[in-house]
């Protein structure tokens, strides 16, 4: 295991105060990141994702003119808004902020209004149009008595039928009371941290994932974090400042590191 | 509510103490209450008596190897401890390389395994007729079936005394491939074991082979590197070692200089200091052109290459210099022939016009990497040198690293070192006079030949020339293949002009083919074997390098409790009836074999692979001659094989006493190292190989290489066998150096080429560049939904589209606009494709990722599978062009397209 | 007071013949479709629905607006103005009104009710797990106050003889208050969203309250209008000054404000520094939306029906009911391109998402449970004639109205 996630790992395992005292929060080394979407995958994975529907997703820009190009690619997730415009709109509270500062999502009280998602600006919150994993119900097989069908596999992966997910479902959700295993139709759902990773003393598991250790994760108001460290170290950032949501997701440091222009003695566009 | 009601309040321990409240289940029960009835809500009720820990908690991590691409690293798998059911991948916790990273090639893995188009069990085709659009019909058998009828053909082709007719072809291996790839063959009498590995990368080996005599890839010191100058790699992406590297570039940007040379703006490149987006084919120019700067500025490394004995620089463009001035350090020769026959007039501003770069920019990057040696990587990847005169430009990007210093130095470009693995137990004395009669002849892929000098390790015909077997198979040149056994490649997917291989393959009477996926080549088999998956569900051993170590990785079957027992294995080790393609497949059918009266097969597994622990035979542990009792021996042969490979490593006494221990890792017992599932060599140590530390260099000098000394006895060697000369040899092979002819390049010292065009310039106005998706798993990842869902992991992609990335001011010219369906056509052949403007790409040419246009492979794969690619296949319109020299087939440099509007 | 005679449900069935049947199995038809609107929405979830990750309020959210805001403005701008204010001119058409503000509630609710994601669960939900802070809950103790006060109101015109005039006015009270900060509510749903600078902020509650009175204005009138020429009942009460001069005034005057707002709105919103918004109305305006919602929302639905009704010659009856009708028509657009204007350019460039532009078009399902709000509202209008006497002046100032019947030559009710 790397020596960074050893420590964010460390640090979580003493962050034992209440709610009130805890300020989760992730700060995203973009210098770091170099874009590989492991992060989407292995979210994808620990929370049953239906496809299309990424908590750990990405804004990808790509600017200028040939051979003055500057692409970046900036990962994102829920922002766990101080100010979660999608929990004050919420009718039901069924988004509202929770231990550590997350902001939660109860599904049960969820009637599946949408306002949250009008009133995200990051459009971070996603509609279970249906009930998820719906082409792992089929029994078709693309060779009949050759090759398998999903209702197949899902049965020696050991996965009940009637659970909505793939063959390699993931129970983990299952063990947090907040969750619900695989959602289902008609409400909402979005990134908690992995808050049933964050209960048994886990890192989010995009934080995980990350082969570039480009995403540092702790408590804001523990004065020795490493999340704090690195806060100050650089020039953070967050997405959509002037919306005034106080994200607790953190950019520093930019995409491009370095800044690949042509040789014509100009300034790249990454300065 | 819920999350209201279940705050502990006497625990400190916000995270644990919650663990006994109240269970989802009690609340969803409320929560139906509340009336959904028409929602699912069964996953809750299952929450009830469900879990209270995570799976990372409470099951095992097992040790296995990712084969996702070539960097073969140590993976670890979550099995779920209630449902045995593998959960996912990381990297192995205890590698001194990459750590619990890994990339997202390996997470894929879960959903090949998972995959429900997987093969189940044995299938035979029914129709015999064979094409891209005849269905196969194929109808389910047992394996013992489709063993006895491979074993039949085998039997037949060795009474007709023509055992050379039989073929085997070889793709994603493990080492105990010599089995199944070497073994089975030689012992049958066939020559014909053809390997995949010249649509891999060999022209990237010819480089370092032909300077310091290493055919082989690299492993790069980043984490001592202050400059990293990559030729068409993109190591944070694809090939090798990425989650090493990927790991490492964050900080590599913070102490180096990164400059990239690629046509489209790469993964590497959009997060580089410089990019120079090099005109596909030019590379060589730039090298040139480096390399003249370095000397012309007096920026080499002294140590490694020499000074001039009164300390005045004499490298003066356009001049060239009295060699006896300049005295040779002991590690190389030849940097006085290589100026006076190649450097001396490749100015910046001749390569700026060559190659489209800017003459400021070739100096400040070549400075640069000059200023920042000896810990400077020129680093060399296939786009370059995967060309048909890509031989030459990889040995002029490798001689960088001579001029800096940087061969085998802090952070500069190093190979790995010796492991403790031993051979796997030979078979010579059980090749009969059949089989010694079929061995005599040629190979399909025509290496050797005047035209595939093939020059794999100085030797000609030493490598394999993989796509050239197809128009064997087609000419029956050298002779006619009967029956051909292929495993886990996909020959008619993966081969440029892919189409050769639909007509070699539907010409072959019977073909027995053992794949995970019914993929393109499978569509032409007789018969269909379903392969366990490498990473989750057999016996191998794979190893990788970097961070100055090789660690040699299992592969364990982590789905069985017990690995070491063959019952466990396949009851519970498997998803399917599937099995092992390099050991259980070649037992059972030497079984067969000896079913029908030819025993040497059986007799050689009998004999040479007991187990090393208990030195039973294969027959002592499991009795019996029913097909169960086989398959049970098959898998104790797998897990016999890879003890046997890996004993040095784990039994102290054969370690000690019986092999030349390279030093490393240590274990005591079999069980101790199958747990732990990866062992380490000693770290490497700089300038070991140097002359002037003691060492040596592996070229026929002893030193490194300017002037191409080795690359002249090969040549030589292989003139000297077809009787002529090694001009003619040049010119048969698309070259144009020459010996001593002062109107071409010299045939020997690293130099600039034109690039060969594969098609003419004014039918086809455009280069196409191809380049491997990020999520590619060697072509097999394109059935996971996460490939495609993710797929603009790859610059300038987008989510679950193929698309043909063109420059902004071509598609304006052209009235192409983003989203257009376009077709894109070369001499050879035609696909469809999806337009995408982009900035990324160079004016002139269309970049497109290689890994999508399956027509078969399954339902994702392929828009409709066995009817309709789901986008185009790459290899379509590239041709069966090679490097000659190096056997390589031919991906980049100047392939020629016309793209149109559909 | 009770219906009037002749007015019952079986009478006014044998009375009126075949084009009733024929409106009746209009209804019928439209409540089958909306049915299978409703349940394949409820079976497949909202998949059905042509809504997305990007869009996720579409045509639904908009009918909801459309009634709601129907029901608002009908309250607003004409019953409270005879009931609280006492304009007796308005009179005859409170208790036709009141009515009409309930059944457009009830159409906006079903239609809004048939979107959510988990219809069933919404009312406990608002309940058990109430947030103060969320405008969508205030709206919802505010409608469902206000629909308790028009019921109230009702009541008392239909029910009782002599209502205390404080109760009755203490209704008509809350009855006024309550659509007004419900409607502003709505608004303020919209107006919240700070990512969607379309809805105009604070703007959104005095722009859906503006045209929550024209539409409320057309709709009355139109009604009415239909009810004069269908019954001579309503012909005796309603004169035609009061359509042609006072509602056609009214609806030429409410009209034009909705003109000056929307106009006012957009051209801010061209002007924006702030690039996303100006993106929003150029394509609302410009795009391949403003085929509908400029030439239906403004032209055919604003400026046609404010022309008719400014120029004399066209202010007749007939020419009212044409006005009310296109304003009612232009109103259901600009609900739609109002709601859509808001999530038209993405939030983010997703590469999974469409960019910069997201696109929307309303399903069948969708379009099916729109019909079942339009068929609903019928069958409960259709109904409340049938059952009540909605020509009844309501009781007001000293209670002398308290005798009123028909008068069958018309003019003054008042004695």
């Amino acid at each position: 295991m790397s020596s960074e996630s050893e420590s964010l790992d460390a640090e979580l395992e003493t962050t034992t105060l209440d709610g009130e005292g805890v300020d989760l929060s992730m700060v995203i080394d973009l210098q770091r990141c170099t874009g590989c979407g492991a992060c989407n995958i292995g979210c994808a994975q620990e929370n049953n994702l239906q496809e299309g529907m990424a908590y750990s997703s990405r804004i990808i820009e790509t600017n200028g003119e040939f051979p003055n190009v500057s692409y970046e690619y900036t990962p994102t997730l829920c922002n766990q808004c101080d100010d979660a415009p999608c929990a004050e709109g919420c009718p039901t509270s069924a988004l509202h902020k929770g231990k550590g500062g997350i902001t939660m999502h109860d599904h049960e009280t969820c009637i599946g209004c949408k306002s949250c998602m009008i009133n995200c600006p990051y459009d971070e919150i996603h509609l279970n149009e249906e009930d998820p994993h719906p082409t792992w119900e089929s029994e078709e097989a693309t060779i009949e008595s050759g090759t398998a069908s999903a209702r197949a596999v899902k049965d020696r992966a050991g996965v009940d039928d009637d659970v909505d997910a793939p063959a390699y479902y993931n129970p983990n959700r299952e063990v947090s009371e907040t969750e619900h295993p695989t959602r289902y139709k008609g409400i909402v759902e979005k990134c908690n941290f992995c808050v049933h990773r964050l209960e048994r003393d886990e890192l989010p598991r995009c934080v995980e994932e990350c082969p570039c250790e480009a995403r540092i994760f702790g408590d804001r108001n523990d004065p020795d974090s490493t999340v704090n460290e690195v806060l100050a170290k650089y020039n953070p950032d967050v997405l959509k400042a002037d919306e005034g949501t106080e994200p607790s997701v953190n950019y520093v440091r930019d995409y491009n590191g370095g800044s690949y222009e042509r040789g014509t003695g100009e300034p790249g566009l990454g300065d | 509510m819920s999350q209201h009601d279940t705050t502990d309040d006497d625990d400190t321990d916000l995270w644990i103490g919650r663990r006994d409240v109240m269970k989802a289940g009690a609340v969803g029960a409320v929560a139906a209450g509340l009336g959904s009835s028409l929602t699912s809500l069964t996953p809750l009720a299952q929450a009830e008596d469900g879990r209270t820990d995570l799976v990372e908690h409470t099951g095992d991590w097992r040790p296995s190897t990712c084969a996702g691409c070539t960097s073969w690293c140590a993976a670890q798998v979550l099995v779920d401890d209630e449902t045995d059911r593998v959960l996912r991948t990381r990297g192995h916790e205890d590698s001194r390389i990459h750590g619990t990273n890994d990339c997202p090639r390996q997470d894929l893995g879960i959903q090949q395994l998972y995959d429900p188009d997987r093969i189940t069990q044995p299938m035979r085709r029914t129709n015999p007729e064979k094409g891209r659009d005849v269905d196969p019909e194929f109808e389910p058998i047992s394996w013992e079936e489709a063993i006895g009828e491979i074993a039949d053909r085998i039997m037949e082709l060795r009474e007709n005394g023509e055992p050379e007719t039989f073929m085997v072809t070889r793709g994603r291996y493990t080492y105990l491939r010599p089995i199944l790839y070497s073994y089975l063959p030689q012992i049958i009498g066939s020559p014909n074991n053809i390997s995949h590995s010249a649509i891999c990368a060999e022209a990237e080996k010819f480089g370092p082979m032909y300077t310091e005599g290493e055919w082989s890839y690299r492993q790069y010191d980043v984490q001592q590197s202050r400059y990293v100058l990559a030729w068409g790699a993109d190591p944070i992406s694809a090939n090798r070692q990425v989650s090493h590297y990927s790991n490492e570039f964050g900080d590599l940007l913070d102490r180096a200089t990164v400059a990239v040379v690629e046509p489209r703006l790469s993964s590497t490149a959009t997060k580089s200091d410089e990019w120079l987006p090099v005109e596909p084919g030019h590379d060589g120019a730039l090298a040139s052109a480096m390399a003249h700067v370095i000397l012309r500025d007096g920026l080499w490394n002294r140590e490694f290459v020499g000074e001039f004995e009164d300390g005045e620089n004499r490298f003066v463009p356009g001049e060239r210099v009295d060699p006896e001035t300049f005295e040779e350090s002991e590690n190389s020769r030849g940097v006085i022939e290589w100026w006076n026959e190649e450097l001396y007039d490749k100015e910046p501003e001749w390569a700026a016009d060559e190659a489209g770069v800017p003459a400021e920019q070739i100096e400040r990057v070549a400075t640069g990497f000059a200023e920042a040696g000896p810990n400077a990587i020129s680093w060399l990847g296939g786009g370059p040198c995967m060309q048909v005169r890509g031989s030459y430009t990889a040995m002029a990007i490798h001689a960088l690293n001579g001029l800096v210093g940087s061969v085998g130095n802090r952070g500069g470009t190093l190979y790995a070192p010796s492991t403790g693995v031993e051979d796997l137990p030979a078979p010579d004395e059980y090749v009969d006079e059949v089989a010694e009669a079929g061995l005599d002849h040629e190979k399909i892929d025509q290496r050797g030949r005047l035209e595939f000098p093939a020059l794999k390790d100085g030797e000609s015909g030493g490598g394999v020339v993989t796509n050239n077997a197809a128009d064997g198979i087609l000419d029956e040149d050298p002779n006619e293949i009967e029956v051909l056994i292929s495993y886990w490649n996909n020959f008619a997917f993966s081969n440029p002009e892919s189409q050769r291989w639909e007509e070699a393959l539907a010409e072959i009477p019977f073909h027995a083919t053992i794949e995970t996926h019914a993929s393109e080549t499978a569509w032409f088999a007789d018969v269909v074997l379903p392969a366990t998956h490498h990473q989750f569900e057999r016996w191998g051993q794979l190893r990788s390098t970097g961070a100055g170590y090789r660690t040699i990785n299992l592969h364990t079957p982590v789905m069985a409790d017990d690995p070491d027992d063959p019952e466990d294995v396949l009851e519970n080790g498997r998803l399917w009836d599937v099995k092992t393609d390099e050991t259980e497949i070649p037992y059972l059918l030497a079984e067969a074999l000896a079913d029908r009266g030819f025993e040497n097969l059986l007799a050689f597994f009998e004999t040479e692979y007991p187990d090393p622990e208990s030195g039973r035979s294969l027959r002592e542990e499991i009795p019996g001659d029913d097909f169960e009792s086989r398959e049970l021996r098959a898998q104790a042969f797998s897990r016999n094989a890879l003890k046997l490979r890996t004993r040095p490593i784990w039994d102290p006494d054969y370690r000690e006493n019986e092999f030349d221990w390279p030093g490393g890792e240590e274990f005591d017992d079999w069980v101790e190292f199958r747990e732990r599932g990866i062992w380490h060599t000693d770290e490497w140590e700089y300038r070991h190989r140097w002359p002037s530390e003691g060492g040596e260099f592996d070229t026929d000098t002893g030193v490194f290489e300017f002037d191409g000394e080795t690359l002249r006895n090969a040549l030589e060697g292989h003139a000297e066998r077809h009787d002529t000369d090694v001009d003619t040899v040049l010119d048969v092979c698309n070259y144009q150096g020459r010996v001593d002819d002062p109107d071409a390049p010299d045939a020997f010292v690293p130099h600039y080429e034109e690039p060969y065009d594969m098609g003419d310039e004014d039918d086809y106005p455009f280069n196409f560049v191809d380049y491997k998706d990020r999520l590619n798993r060697e072509g097999r990842s394109a059935n996971t939904p996460w490939a495609q869902e993710f797929n603009d992991v790859n610059p300038g992609d987008e989510p679950g589209k193929d698309l043909a990335k063109i420059n902004p001011r071509d598609a304006d010219r052209l009235g192409i606009e983003d989203g257009d369906e376009i077709s894109i056509r070369s001499p050879v052949g035609e696909i469809e494709s999806t337009a995408k403007l982009w900035e990324g790409v160079r004016p002139g040419t269309v970049a497109k990722t290689w890994g999508q246009g399956h027509w078969a492979y399954g339902r994702v794969a392929s828009d409709e599978f066995g009817d309709e690619a789901r986008g185009g296949s790459n290899n379509v319109v590239i041709g069966a062009e090679y490097d000659r020299l190096s056997g390589s087939s031919v991906f980049y440099g100047d392939v020629r397209v016309d793209i149109e509007t559909r | 007071m009770s219906h009037a005679e002749g007015e019952t449900v079986v009478s006014s069935l044998k009375s009126s013949g075949k084009r009733y049947y024929a409106w009746l199995a209009f209804i019928g038809l439209g409540f089958l479709i909306g049915g299978y609107g409703v349940l394949v929405t409820l079976i497949e979830g909202t998949s059905v629905l042509g809504i997305t990750g990007q869009v996720p309020w579409g045509i639904l959210i908009s009918t909801y607006v459309f009634f709601a805001l129907l029901s608002t403005g009908i309250c607003i701008g004409i019953t409270s103005l005879s009931s609280v204010f006492g304009m007796e001119r308005y009179e005859p058409l409170v208790k036709r009104g009141v009515l009409l503000s309930l059944i457009t509630l009830a159409a906006g609710g079903a239609v809004i009710m048939a979107g959510l994601g988990q219809p069933v669960r919404a009312i406990p939900a608002m309940v058990l797990s109430p947030n103060p802070s969320a405008p969508m809950w205030w709206m919802i103790v505010l409608y469902s106050v206000y629909g308790g006060a028009l019921v109230a109101e009702f009541v008392l015109i239909d029910r009782v003889d002599d209502p205390p005039r404080r109760l009755s006015r203490t209704v008509a009270v809350v009855a006024l208050i309550a659509p007004i900060l419900a409607g502003a509510t709505l608004g303020a749903i919209f107006g919240t969203a700070e990512a969607r600078p379309y809805y105009g902020g604070l703007f959104a509650s005095v722009f859906l309250l503006v045209t929550a009175v024209a539409s409320g204005v057309a709709l009355i009138t139109a009604v009415t209008v239909i009810e004069r020429k269908l019954s001579s009942a309503t012909e005796a009460v309603v004169s035609e000054e009061l359509i042609t001069r006072t509602l056609g005034k009214y609806l030429g005057v409410a009209t034009a404000a909705v003109f000056l707002v929307t106009g006012l709105r957009h051209a801010y919103g061209l002007t924006a520094t702030n690039e996303a918004l100006a993106t929003a109305h150029q394509q609302m305006l410009f795009g391949g939306t403003g085929l509908w919602a400029v030439g239906i929302g403004m032209g055919v639905g604003l400026l046609v029906p404010m022309v008719l009704m400014a120029v004399p010659r066209t202010r007749t009856v007939g020419g009212v009911l044409a006005a009310s009708v296109l304003v009612l028509v232009g109103m259901f657009v600009s609900r739609l391109e109002f709601v859509l204007g808001g999530q038209v350019v993405a939030l983010t460039n997703d590469p999974s998402n469409q960019f910069p532009i997201a696109s929307y078009a309303p399903s069948a399902a969708e379009l099916a449970i729109v019909v079942m709000g339009f068929a609903l509202f019928a069958g409960l209008y259709t109904a409340g004639r049938a059952l009540f006497d909605l020509d009844e002046l309501p009781h007001h100032e000293e209670d002398t109205m308290s005798h009123t019947t028909h008068v069958p030559d018309g003019g003054e009710t008042d004695e």
